[in-house]
């Protein structure tokens, strides 16, 4: 996983009262932080209320943030909290908020702008692996995703996620097993009824 | 290596976070084995289905979005309009409670002849009529009255 080059630095000039370095780490953060969100909740409007909400909590917690953790597992350990907790929120709340999307929602063209075709095939996957995803139960998710689009070490999910080396392992087999028979059965109903 | 052995270290092995020497023992055990094989091949597509998904960038406006709560002065300012919209969600679901309890009572009075009763009535025995003489009721209560009595 490679770490913003001067993310100590920033925390430096933030606790020296240059607000400049929060917007700095918003901003290198963002997507990552935005990404695992969505994934994990599934919709953009919860993925995005969540994003905001983990950036809040570091604002308020980054002048006492200790540097023998690196910035990315602190802002991830927060960021996955924070989704855990709406997950588990009152059933009367969920009633009023936009529930898992099956599909990949609003999807922003990155900026190495691939071709239309390849965005398309991008974006069938995407909403393919969403629905999957969508199934399994939310710890397996968290991992799944904070491996496979994070890219984080088995080591440094298990620091965020404060658990051993161990259970990551087991919970990524048990992920990639679950999601191996879903989206087997999701190819299935695709085919023509006469294959 | 035994099958169930194999299985364990097919997830660290796409991962890359097995060691030197485990990953020849479980590709010697790959090589004889067709079953763990096909299961390892079906594992690895699932993985690489990840690599083709796209990832999702922060919405446009976001980083502003961030600070604008954040503000200059370092204190955070709770964005109103979330905190209305949750406000309001508890007021529509107390209204909702409410008007169910009293449509209930509103459609009781109106149905029920002579008006919806009272809960002290409700809970008297006077609501009852008396058994007749010649049921098991009235049977039974002629039989305790005359026991009383003596």
């Amino acid at each position: 996983m490679a770490e913003y080059p001067d993310e100590i630095n920033l925390v430096n000039r933030f606790k020296a009262g240059d607000s400049s370095a929060f917007e700095e780490l918003v901003r290198a953060y963002q997507d990552r932080i935005f990404n695992l969100c969505r994934y994990v909740l599934g919709n953009d409007h919860d993925a995005e209320d969540a994003a905001q909400d983990v950036f809040i909590k570091a604002f308020r917690n980054l002048s006492g943030f200790k540097p023998d953790a690196s910035v990315y597992t602190w802002l991830y350990r927060i960021a996955v909290n924070t989704c855990l907790d709406r997950k588990r929120k009152p059933f009367f709340l969920s009633l009023f908020k936009s529930g898992e999307s099956e599909d990949g929602g609003d999807y922003d063209v990155p900026s190495e702008e691939p071709s239309p075709e390849k965005l398309l095939e991008s974006k069938q996957i995407s909403r393919e692996i969403q629905r999957a995803l969508n199934k399994i139960s939310p710890k397996l998710r968290t991992v799944i995703v904070l491996k496979e689009f994070e890219g984080l070490s088995y080591e440094e999910i298990g620091e965020v996620l404060d658990i051993s080396l161990g259970t990551v392992k087991s919970r990524i087999s048990r992920a990639r097993e679950e999601l191996k028979e879903l989206l087997k059965i999701f190819r299935e109903q695709k085919l023509p009824r006469n294959v | 290596m035994k099958c169930s052995r194999a299985h364990k270290l097919m997830s660290p092995y796409i991962d890359g976070e097995l060691s030197h020497a485990e990953r020849e023992v479980f590709g010697a055990h790959l090589k004889q084995c067709g079953q763990c094989r096909m299961e390892f091949e079906t594992l690895g597509k699932v993985h690489a289905l990840f690599g083709q998904a796209g990832k999702y960038p922060a919405p446009y406006g976001f980083a502003t979005r961030v600070m604008a709560t954040t503000g200059s002065d370092g204190k955070t300012r709770e964005p109103w309009f979330p905190l209305l919209i949750r406000l309001a969600e508890a007021a529509v679901f107390v209204l909702v409670i409410t008007a169910g309890v009293l449509s209930g009572n509103f459609l009781s009075s109106r149905l029920l002849p002579g008006g919806a009763p009272s809960v002290a009535s409700l809970m008297s025995l006077d609501v009852f009529d008396p058994a007749p003489a010649d049921s098991p009721g009235g049977v039974y209560l002629a039989m305790t009255e005359g026991s009383n009595e003596k």
